[in-house]
């Protein structure tokens, strides 16, 4: 797979400024005082106009911030990016924000340009003009939800990413699970491995190029780095051993990981640069799930040293361990978020599996949902939704989900197959 | 001609035991019954096909075997895979929820693997821990693996050559029971010895 460059061609300038000084048309994400944003989306003028438009309703409706209008709706039919909308004709279908876009190719380089208008304000609030090859619409419109997204809530984007994943097949006795990516919308799924292996917990590199799994044969289960672009893959520890639950240094530098010898199962880092292994911790206990901080100076983990799986802090060289985790129940597969102090986890309790999330210090536990099966939680690149993997109920298939760290937008990620184990990537480049 | 093919049909259906259960439209094949009741009191160590020894651990010993439908594949292939004289003696010590102690019985068992194994001094052997559904992936994958080495270091005291011995952990990965209920947990917390 080749990374494709993007270019921010030019901010287009304002067509018109009717009024000084307009409410700001912006939507509030705060949690509990969620209010949808009607928006607007004009098919797009030009080569997969109309494609490119449905795929940023798509986007902007799963974040759960907007009420995307129904073109039928629409009442105005002009749609040049060119012209001032007649904001009356918004205004009567109650939108207050309207996208209007058009894409123009030359040979395989499609170039969309597109305008954010503020309804009850009159004025452009922004636009911006995207172009790449044309095999890259999906991207291009994923780029021009993001920049939606931004103007409007104020935080980064999570769109113009993917999700590396495992894709599960055949009988629950006797299944296939293949590493596999896709979009975050769910398109373009691509298999990595071929099955012969049984892949577990895919992880990204803090570029989204690189991705660490683990590998289960019949005697042991190693690491393997793939790289996306080269589509080579590396085997980082050896055949027999048992050495699983990888994830990146945030510096990409180095993988921490757990490892069993005897029984005992510890965590260790493996420097990828000189090939250095340092143990960092040595108790007698099950201690796994690895995961850094963004500042790469600590490390949570998940540990059974108190009896049961709870959720431990440790610094990045194995010292100062600390539960963290206090509530009823057992606490695993914690992961730091990359934009701020939070922890998102699995928690067992009553029979029932709950995605969480609670400070690094252990406070302010939330729960944010809770089935027969939930696991293994992923923050989205601007943290604001969690990917996990879902079973509904006893019996039922793991399919891949998301929700909003406030426990709002619960929804099923489209997919066609058995998928489990999700890790969603950085923002794409 | 078509009455020789429902013999055949029902001579097959109790070593099937569930698949026999997808047999559609012969009204006269009332084996799904016939095959869970046979199913039922065969005692632990039983031999081939395994399937039928897998729901004879203590906790599900009192259960009916009825396995919801489509649940029945992988049984097949267990008992391909399970054509090793360890078998008569019993292949596999069962535990309970997150935990890798053995119990009496699985030491009981153990103690008779470790006779097996010890008249086999040449032969290699692999133990591979298994959990059910109900942990996270990687803390089963760790669960497993103590499992495999309770039952390891178990058969080491009784004098088996530790040098014979590897372990391995399939987590929640490779269940024998595909039924989501405290029966099929049971017989999917294990510790399975495979002569290699």
């Amino acid at each position: 797979m080749k990374t494709l460059k993007f270019l921010i061609l030019s901010i287009l300038g304002l067509i018109f400024c009717f009024t000084e000084a307009n409410a700001q048309l912006v939507v509030n994400v705060t949690e509990g005082q969620k209010k949808l944003m009607p928006i607007a989306i004009a098919d797009f003028g030009g080569p997969k106009g109309a494609d490119i438009a449905s795929v940023v309703r798509s986007d902007l409706d799963r974040s759960g911030l907007f009420n995307v209008q129904d073109p039928k709706s629409f009442i105005s039919k002009n749609y040049n990016v060119n012209l001032t909308p007649k904001f009356a004709d918004w205004r009567a279908i109650n939108t207050e924000a309207l996208v209007i876009g058009e894409g123009a190719q030359s040979k395989n380089i499609l170039k969309v340009e597109f305008r954010l208008w503020d309804i009850y304000g009159e004025s452009q609030t922004l636009g911006l003009e995207f172009s790449s090859t044309d095999e890259n619409w999906r991207r291009i419109a994923h780029k021009i939800a993001d920049a939606i997204y931004k103007r409007l809530t104020g935080n980064t984007g999570m769109f113009d990413s993917r999700v590396v994943y495992v894709s599960e097949s055949g009988p629950k006795t006797n299944r296939v699970k293949r590493l596999a990516l896709m979009d975050q919308d769910g398109a373009n799924p691509s298999y990595l491995t071929d099955g012969s292996e049984m892949i577990l917990n895919p992880r990204f590199n803090a570029t989204g190029q690189q991705i660490v799994y683990s590998a289960l044969t019949d005697n042991g289960i190693r690491l393997w780095v793939f790289d996306i672009e080269t589509g080579r893959k590396e085997a980082i520890t050896g055949v027999g051993n048992m050495v699983f639950a990888p994830r990146f240094s945030p510096d990409g530098q180095s993988i921490v990981f757990s490892s069993e010898s005897n029984g005992n199962i510890d965590i260790w880092a493996k420097n990828l640069k000189n090939g250095g292994l340092q143990k960092l911790t040595s108790d007698a206990s099950i201690d796994t799930s690895p995961a850094f901080s963004a500042d790469q100076k600590q490390i949570v983990f998940t540990s059974d040293r108190s009896g049961s799986p709870q959720i431990y802090k440790m610094n990045s060289d194995g010292s100062n361990a600390k539960r963290i985790s206090f509530g009823q129940g057992q606490y695993s597969t914690p992961v730091w978020a990359n934009t701020g102090d939070l922890v998102a986890f699995t928690k067992q309790i009553n029979g029932q599996f709950q995605i969480g999330i609670m400070k690094s210090d252990g406070s302010g536990e939330k729960i944010l949902t809770s089935a027969y099966l939930v696991e293994g939680p992923s923050f989205s690149p601007n943290g604001r939704a969690i990917i996990f993997e879902k079973e509904d109920s006893p019996g039922s298939q793991p399919a891949l989900w998301t929700i909003d760290i406030d426990g709002s937008n619960l929804r099923k990620l489209t997919n066609n197959s058995y998928s489990s184990d999700p890790t969603w990537s950085p923002m794409l480049e | 001609m078509k009455k020789a093919k429902l013999i055949t049909i029902m001579g097959v259906l109790p070593f099937l035991a569930l698949g026999a259960c997808a047999t559609k439209g012969d009204k006269n094949v009332s084996a799904p019954i016939v095959a869970s009741n046979e199913a039922q009191p065969i005692e632990m160590p039983a031999p081939p096909p395994a399937p039928i020894t897998n729901a004879n651990v203590d906790a599900s010993a009192s259960t009916s075997m009825d396995y919801a439908a489509g649940s029945n594949k992988g049984f097949e292939e267990t008992a391909s895979r399970s054509r090793l004289s360890i078998i008569d003696i019993g292949d596999r010590v069962y535990f309970e929820t997150d935990s890798y102690i053995l119990t009496a019985k699985a030491r009981e068992i153990l103690a008779k693997q470790a006779n097996f194994i010890m008249a086999r001094p040449n032969s290699k052997v692999l133990i591979a821990g298994n959990c059910d559904e109900r942990g996270t992936r990687e803390y089963n994958i760790a669960l497993g693996a103590r499992r495999a080495n309770s039952a390891r270091d178990y058969l080491v005291s009784l004098g088996v050559n530790s040098s014979q011995i590897s372990t391995v952990s399939y987590g929640k990965e490779r269940p024998l029971d595909a039924r989501p209920s405290t029966d099929g947990w049971a017989v999917n917390r294990n510790a399975h010895t495979k002569i290699q």
